[in-house]
């Protein structure tokens, strides 16, 4: 069975490529930029998949079933985890 | 703040109606439960002291009446978004409702208990939808409405809103929770934090204190002078064994109470059905970097042609009809019943003529409505903004400013209204103010009969540069007033990207009828009263007996237009052409009644008899002529899709002159008064300048009196400047000093403007930080 696990190494989002898995670290700029992901359910420790990018535009990305488009801008705001993954028994 | 609210409590339907407030995140099938609920009842309004819609309508639950407001998407109580979520928050806080019903979209619904964990701390009486069960089971998750009934102590009703399934069950809910209201279960949050709440909320008067301790204690700008210490006391108590920000610890307990609730509540199982195939195999192509943006041009350009291809094939009948009807059928009544010559024009032709005007226009902006509420129901309008957020970011726009830009070509008015789809405040008031110069389908009419004159062998050429003229001039204002006035960068972009769905036919009609409803009786009541005026001024004048009756060359509408020309002047106007600016006058209040007011001027001067057209009247004729024109026109929609603007009717004189509505007599009048070069600083004057009296009632609703000043100043002087300088540089051999005198005074008056500008953005900032320092 496949089972996912959080590195310790820390990247942006824009160094991820598309189909990785990662926990949000934290998120650089100002409160109010802050505040707009976490109303949209993206804050430190949420999970995510990147379905689309990074490209030209930004990511889309997949949080419990929710897709979010984040413009280029957040690429190097948004800190994360990649998450690796592993085959068990 | 509380004033507003207290403002939007008067506008109960009735007193003693029950009252509803549905609320929910964005996408969430909210406004189709409405729609459902209330059916063709409903009123559309403003939310007071705000530009934001305020719906409301009524619902019948079996032999009760009940009132339900719609409130604006909203993700959380404690801020984020923009005007619109500011106005549902306070609504929710502040005023007073029977009952608050959340839709939850099932699919998502860890994410949309968030909400939920906010409007529990309320602590009103509260019913859960648990809306597109079917999306949620497409996903392989089913979710035990049962389980969350009990967890929170509230009534849940599943539903698939879109087809109707699931409304018997809540109205039954609805009434049952109604007369025997209950108030929801706190959830179990961590005890310090608990503990916290509980000492703060004790300090807090009123009846939302719980709800305030939240808000103040995770948002600490928010508290007022009297609660800071009470505040640091209980923050100091909730980080004694935290290291977290209250900034983040608050959140993780919302987060962490939401993941636990949906965990037991939802029975996974099964795999991402076809509507995640789907929606991933369009994205795919739909967001590709490369493909994208063509892929937007492309639907817009099919919203644009099916829009206006498919409002020609009713236009003429809705034109016709109502000509018939209330100018020629409405004069001819007035006229058997012995009423004077200028009261059967002046009603028949002023108010019944600018009647005509707006319903002939009913066809063409109804089906941009329908097309619109299409495709933001379908889930394509989110990712057309992101699609497009690269580009126009360039100009200080967010992506989504594009979509209003393009509807403009059809009529300012929808696109002015269209600009609501951007939540960035700055953002919408730029793309607001762009629209004017988008060159729309009324101001068509004078081109052709131009075109038709002067530009024969090249009229397409001058018709698409004008039409790129506006694009320029619109771009040009977002980057001056972005970089002046309105200071600032888009913001980052974060929008989320609903599954692609087949609206629902329901709602996507009533969502287009009700912003139609608005067009027709706004603008109509202006297009009236204007057209009542414009038919009043050329049949009286000063005399040297004072206001009497005179002919048109004595009139009020030529003395105040002879008043007026040495202005245009500059623009190649001469004297004599007074009927030129006359029809200017009158085109700033609809760019449909120049050619119009100019035919009426030059069959006046003509001596053509006016009353006519009252005087025989077949009333049966007239509305079976306007029906013949439906199939008709239904044989040419195939032919104009490539022309859906019917540029190629420049190609054929004949043609150009039926769609410019000019009469034989016009266009010999302007061969006269005219040269090309004259005729084309009049157009781009007509272009640029104010484009109707309803797109500035418009520009007011939507951002305020002084922008729509400006934007009334700023068009002028702009249509003025342009038009001048082409003039000007035109005929540079005849007088060059004048040339050049022009020229540098057009560039200190743009160079004064420019600073006064940038002090208003500067004073606007200064004010900014002063609000954020107190």
């Amino acid at each position: 069975m496949e089972q996912r696990q959080c590195t310790q190494e820390l990247r942006t989002l824009g160094q991820l490529s598309r189909g990785a898995c990662g926990i949000i670290h934290a998120v650089r700029g100002t409160s109010n930029e802050s505040k707009r992901l976490l109303v949209m359910g993206l804050r430190p420790g949420t999970a995510f998949t990147l379905l689309l990018g990074p490209d030209r535009r930004g990511v889309v990305l997949d949080s419990a079933g929710t897709r979010i488009a984040l413009g280029r801008e957040w690429l190097e705001q948004i800190q994360v985890r990649p998450l690796s993954s592993f085959e068990e028994g | 703040m509380a004033k507003h609210c207290h403002a939007a409590a008067g506008t109960r339907l009735a007193e003693g109606l029950p009252r509803i407030a549905l609320v929910g995140n964005p996408n969430c099938g909210k406004t189709t439960v409405y729609n459902l609920l209330t059916g063709t009842h409903q009123t559309v309004g403003n939310w007071p002291g705000v530009t934001v819609e305020r719906r409301s309508g009524s619902a019948r639950l079996g032999n009760e009446k009940i009132e339900v407001i719609d409130l604006p998407g909203i993700y959380s109580l404690l801020g984020g978004g923009g005007e619109d979520q500011a106005v549902a928050r306070r609504f929710l806080r502040d005023e007073e409702v029977e009952l608050i019903v959340q839709v939850l979209d099932a699919s998502t619904l860890e994410r949309q208990l968030l909400l939920t964990a906010e409007l529990v701390e309320l602590q009103r009486p509260l019913l859960l939808i648990l809306n597109m069960v079917d999306e949620a089971e497409d996903r392989g998750l089913r979710v035990d409405a049962q389980a969350l009934s009990l967890q929170l102590g509230v009534p849940v009703v599943p539903m698939v809103a879109r087809k109707g399934k699931g409304l018997r069950e809540l109205r039954m809910a609805l009434r049952s929770a109604l007369r025997s209201p209950s108030l929801p279960q706190r959830p179990a949050w961590p005890a310090d934090l608990e503990a916290a709440l509980h000492d703060f909320a004790a300090q807090i008067d009123g009846a939302r204190g719980r709800f305030l301790a939240w808000q103040y204690l995770e948002l600490p700008e928010s508290t007022p002078q009297a609660l800071l210490a009470a505040r640091a006391s209980a923050a100091q108590h909730l980080q004694a064994d935290s290291a977290e920000d209250l900034a983040d610890l608050l959140p993780a307990a919302r987060f962490t109470w939401a993941a636990r609730l949906a965990a037991q509540v939802i029975v996974s199982g099964g795999k991402a059905g076809w509507r995640q195939r789907l929606t991933r195999h369009l994205d795919r192509w739909i967001l590709h970097d490369w493909l994208g943006v063509p892929i937007f041009l492309a639907v817009l350009y099919l919203v644009f042609v099916v829009s206006f291809s498919g409002g020609n094939v009713f236009l003429d009948f809705f034109d016709q009809a109502s000509a018939a009807l209330l100018m020629h059928g409405f004069g001819h009544l007035l006229l058997l019943s012995g009423a004077p010559d200028w009261v059967v024009s002046s009603l028949a032709g002023g108010i019944g003529g600018g009647l005509n005007l707006v319903i002939s226009f009913i066809p063409p902006i109804g089906l941009t409505f329908l097309f619109l509420a299409f495709l933001e129901d379908s889930g394509y309008m989110a990712r057309a903004a992101y699609v497009m957020d690269r580009l126009m970011r360039r100009v200080g726009l967010p992506g989504n400013a594009l979509v209003p830009m393009v509807i403009g070509f059809g009529c300012n008015v929808p696109a002015i209204m269209g600009a609501r789809i951007i939540d960035d405040p700055r953002g919408r008031v730029l793309t607001v103010l762009m629209q004017p110069f988008m060159s729309c389908s009324a101001r068509l009419t004078i081109y052709m009969a131009f075109a038709v004159v002067f530009f024969r062998g090249n009229g397409g050429q001058v018709v698409f540069l004008l039409y790129l003229t506006g694009i320029v001039m619109a771009l040009f204002t977002a980057w001056l007033l972005g970089k002046t006035a309105l200071r600032g960068e888009a913001r980052p972009f974060v929008m989320e990207l609903p599954p692609y769905r087949l609206p629902s036919l329901r709602s996507v009609v009533l969502q287009a009828w009700q912003r139609l409803r608005i067009f027709i009786l706004r603008v109509g009541k202006v297009i009236a009263a204007i057209g009542f005026i414009l038919f009043l001024l050329p049949g009286i004048g000063w005399t040297s007996h004072g206001l009497r009756a005179t002919d048109i060359d004595h009139s009020l509408l030529a003395q105040g237009s002879e008043a007026l020309v040495p202005v245009f002047a500059p623009m190649g106007i001469e004297r004599d052409n007074w009927p030129a600016v006359a029809g200017l006058v009158a085109g700033a209040a609809a760019k449909e009644v120049v050619i119009g007011t100019l035919n009426g001027i030059y069959q006046r001067q003509a001596g053509g008899d006016l009353m006519a057209e009252y005087r025989q009247v077949d009333l049966l004729q007239g509305l079976r002529d306007a029906l013949a024109t439906i199939p008709e026109n239904a044989g040419k929609l195939f032919s104009s899709l490539g022309d859906p603007l019917g540029l190629g009717d420049l190609a054929n004189r004949d043609a150009s002159i039926a769609a410019s509505g000019a009469s034989s007599e016009t266009l010999g009048s302007l061969a006269q008064s005219f040269t090309p070069l004259t005729a084309l600083a009049y157009l781009l004057f007509v272009l640029l300048y104010v484009p109707c009296a309803s797109t500035m009632g418009a520009l007011r609703r939507e951002v305020g009196w002084g922008w729509m000043l400006f934007s009334i100043g700023y068009g002028i002087g702009m249509a003025w400047a342009v038009a001048t300088l082409v003039y000007q540089w035109g005929t540079y051999a005849a007088h060059p000093q004048a040339t050049w005198l022009w020229t540098a005074g057009i560039a200190v008056a743009l160079g004064i403007l420019l600073l006064a500008l940038r002090r208003q953005g500067r004073h606007q900032q200064n004010q900014l930080r002063f609000q954020e320092q107190g």
